[in-house]
């Protein structure tokens, strides 16, 4: 089943997370959450060195790399992201592809987003419609 | 749904819920995250490639997309300051695009308890979304741990 898998897309850079982007990607899916939004409430309150990233932008940006790996929507199943350690405004994240052999979970593709300074902030995987 | 005094329990429901997927909302998603591929964010370039409409990228809904943050909070009994996103998951029936009217109803479907530094409590809370012939177009799954002294 490997066999048919095509082959990941090269390592991919983030765009550097801003905090516009953040603000828009709050709008885009109504989460005003104030960790993400509110440098004073995020420091001082919950004791972070800053507003947290949304998990939403490691979702999208994983999506985009699922998507052109298969090649388009319809080819994605499912899919799922964990959220492994925070991420801070300022930071690009590398996504890094590899095939799943034989896995019990029966997906057949892991993604990995990696921080500049070599966190790992999120792992995916994913299982594709190979008909 | 939750009783208001008794624990959480699998099963419990979220009120239900209804609407649109708003093109606006779909172009602010992409536009936040740079996409490139103009399917989620120019309808003629959707149109052309065979969708009703722009495309909501495979990510884009989960358990807020129609319902505020209480209807999750409230009804699973979620301390919100002391939980986090574990997990988040998608499955995919049909593509989903803009001016589609969905409904669905967020259930628990996993409770668990581990011990760690401090307790977790690790909740699984189902989304489907149907459309308009009752038939589930995605599943969202969320993933959500809270913390305990």
């Amino acid at each position: 089943m490997s066999a048919q898998i095509a082959t990941p897309p090269a390592d991919r850079l983030s765009p550097v997370i801003s905090r516009v982007d953040i603000s828009w990607i709050c709008v885009a899916t109504n989460d005003g959450h104030p960790l993400h939004l509110d440098f004073e409430f995020a420091t001082k309150e919950a004791g972070f060195k800053d507003v947290l990233v949304p998990g939403h932008m490691l979702i999208g940006w994983t999506a985009e790399f699922l998507q052109d790996w298969i090649g388009a929507i319809e080819g994605i199943d499912r899919w799922q992201i964990r959220f492994v350690t925070p991420v801070w405004p300022g930071e690009q994240l590398t996504l890094h592809g590899a095939a799943l052999e034989a896995s019990e979970t029966g997906d057949h593709a892991a993604v990995t987003l990696t921080a500049q300074d070599g966190r790992v902030v999120g792992k995916a995987t994913a299982r594709f419609k190979l008909s | 749904m939750a009783s208001s005094t008794g624990p959480r329990a699998i099963g419990d429901k979220a009120p239900p819920f209804s609407g649109e997927i708003e093109r606006t909302k779909l172009v602010e998603y992409a536009t936040a995250l740079h996409l490139r591929n103009p399917v989620h964010f120019d309808k003629a370039a959707a149109v052309a490639a065979g969708y009703r409409d722009v495309v909501a990228p495979p990510g884009y809904i989960n358990i807020f997309t129609m319902q505020t943050r209480p209807d999750k909070f409230d009804t699973f009994q979620i301390d919100e300051r002391n939980a986090v996103a574990g997990e988040w998951g998608w499955q995919y029936f049909q593509p989903i695009c803009a001016g589609d009217v969905l409904h669905g109803q967020s259930e628990l479907v996993g409770l668990t308890e581990k011990q760690g530094k401090k307790t977790m409590i690790i909740m699984t809370i189902e989304t489907p979304f149907r459309n308009q012939k009752d038939e589930v177009v995605a599943l969202h799954t969320d993933v959500t741990i809270e913390f305990k002294d």
